[in-house]
């Protein structure tokens, strides 16, 4: 072969290194994220991520608002979990200002952030059904999604974008008959996950399309500080609600699903579902543990003024979001508007982590080892 | 984390450090001069008793003409978390401020260490590529230093 890659005349044809794009625009993917495979025939031997195209400047926006108006941007970090993001960044506020909240509120917000997570192991559901080629699925999973969807409308007024936590406490006390329908919702559900069960866990063309692929080990997962779901399905055990408790965690009892490769490997793609069925089990047992035992008493501790301001210091506060571990960083100078306001993302770490679950795997699998791992392009592009 | 431990760590390495309070509760953070941060970290990984194994992410804000980087690290063995903080400062010849990347001791650095840079013009020495925010065409400077002019269109 010449330097020139002609051999005796002809023009090598190179077929086994191939390249290969998806995105930046892909109804694929949750958000613009664009993805550059290196294939040798139709195994991937690498991909090079490229996020950013759609960075809204969510976390300079703080310093342009006052600490009151601060939530709004919060919000938008994840309008799916968005509960979860309220609930560390006014935690760190009530931290810094060293402010009590009620007991009836605290529950409340921990009804939110449980709804919360069962709304959002729903939508993955669809996502995963979708991704698998099993539109019934999906449609079944949708009807149970907007039982939840309207629970949110009728405690917080809006179905994504909640801004209902207060410093201090939530902005509205529980509404009338939210209660008897988280109840009735809890129960529906539990007999649907049956259902699920038979769609997805014991359907052998399930099985056969998520086992076995974009398994990685619990070392690599920690090294990326992958977290949630996605990490739990690989054996690691890290569940901030039971490591460091918070909002009144440390007082109901749950367990966290781990994944115990049934189906096929451990932390596969078929592991990161089943961990997130169970975790929808784990999750309406909250709820009734919650709703029977919310106190009496206030759901806020002060009124906040729109002058409203925090003494100066700094500190850090995680959740455990649906998707996984949320940190917010807080800066104040002790006046009005925040210095610094920095979020921690489970879909950073997730994305970073993608080249890991990808390498080794056929190209057809791609699409649905993304959709498993379940990133959203919002939470990187903050 | 026990802090005795992870001075005496620190030490070993030739490590100066300060201890400096986080939060409102007995959270610390070790202060440490910004060309002794690969250095400090070394100190610390996988060290019996600390086995310091997960970047949870970095964060930055801008203070006293320097970029406070404060590296939150977590041991998923004993599950405890350890911040470290080093200041960043602007280089004399151009308005980025100098950093060293921690990219070979934590994968995870990667993503953090690139929105540093493209959001406060920090350059991370040994960092991977640090282009990946596409902004809109025009928008020159660095959106999260706090002398960016702001320019919203209707």
């Amino acid at each position: 072969m010449t330097e020139s890659g002609m051999l005796g005349g002809r023009e090598e044809l190179r077929t086994d290194v191939n390249s290969y794009t998806i995105g930046p625009i892909s109804p694929r993917y949750q958000g613009p994220v664009r993805l550059d495979f290196q294939l040798k025939g139709d195994t991937i031997e690498d991909v090079r991520i490229e996020a950013g195209y759609a960075h809204r400047g969510l976390e300079r926006s703080y310093a342009t608002r006052t600490w009151m108006g601060a939530i709004v941007p919060t919000d938008r970090v994840d309008s799916e979990c968005s509960i979860s993001y309220e609930l560390a960044f006014c935690m760190a506020v009530e931290q810094l200002c060293h402010i009590q909240v009620p007991r009836r509120a605290q529950m409340i917000r921990l009804v939110l952030c449980e709804l919360s997570r069962v709304e959002h192991h729903l939508g993955y559901l669809v996502r995963i059904a979708r991704a698998a080629g099993s539109d019934t699925t999906a449609h079944y999973v949708s009807r149970e999604r907007e039982l939840i969807l309207d629970l949110f409308e009728l405690m917080t007024g809006s179905r994504f974008n909640h801004h209902f936590l207060r410093y201090g406490g939530v902005a509205q006390d529980i509404t009338e008959g939210f209660i008897e329908r988280i109840f009735d919702a809890a129960r529906l559900i539990h007999v649907r996950l049956r259902e699920y069960d038979a769609l997805m866990i014991d359907n052998r063309a399930f099985i056969d399309r998520l086992a076995w692929i974009g398994a990685v080990k619990p070392e690599d997962v920690i090294r990326y500080g992958v977290s949630g779901p996605n990490a739990r399905a690989a054996g690691v055990h890290y569940d901030i609600r039971k490591i460091t408790p918070y909002s009144g965690y440390e007082l109901l009892n749950f367990s966290v699903p781990i994944g115990r490769g049934e189906g096929g490997a451990i932390g596969d793609s078929f592991d990161r579902l089943r961990v997130r069925l169970e975790e929808i089990r784990e999750s309406l047992m909250l709820l009734t543990q919650l709703v029977e035992n919310i106190p009496l008493g206030d759901y806020q501790s002060l009124k906040v003024a729109a002058d409203f301001s925090v003494p100066q210091g700094e500190t850090c506060v995680s959740v455990e979001s649906a998707r996984g571990h949320v940190a917010c960083h807080v800066v104040s100078d002790g006046s009005t508007a925040p210095v610094r306001v920095q979020w921690r993302t489970p879909s950073q770490n997730a994305i970073e982590a993608l080249p890991l679950f990808l390498r080794g795997e056929h190209i057809l699998d791609a699409d649905i080892i993304a959709a498993s791992l379940d990133f959203t392009m919002a939470e990187v592009d903050r | 984390m026990e802090v005795s431990l992870i001075r005496k760590k620190l030490e070993e390495r030739g490590v100066p450090s300060e201890l400096s309070p986080f939060g409102r509760g007995s959270q610390r953070v070790f202060v440490l001069k910004p060309g002794d941060l690969r250095r400090g970290i070394a100190a610390i990984m996988n060290e019996e008793g600390l086995k310091i194994d997960c970047l949870d992410f970095v964060s930055a804000y801008e203070r006293d003409q320097a970029l406070a980087l404060t590296y939150f690290f977590r041991s998923s063995v004993f599950n405890e978390c350890l911040q470290f903080r080093a200041f960043a400062p602007l280089e004399k010849e151009s308005d980025r401020y100098a950093a060293l990347s921690v990219r070979e001791y934590f994968a995870t650095a990667s993503i953090y260490e690139r929105e540093i840079a493209r959001l406060y013009g920090a350059r991370f020495e040994g960092a991977d590529a640090t282009d990946h925010i596409v902004w809109e065409p025009g928008v020159e400077g660095f959106p999260l230093r706090a002398a960016f002019a702001w320019k919203a269109e209707a």
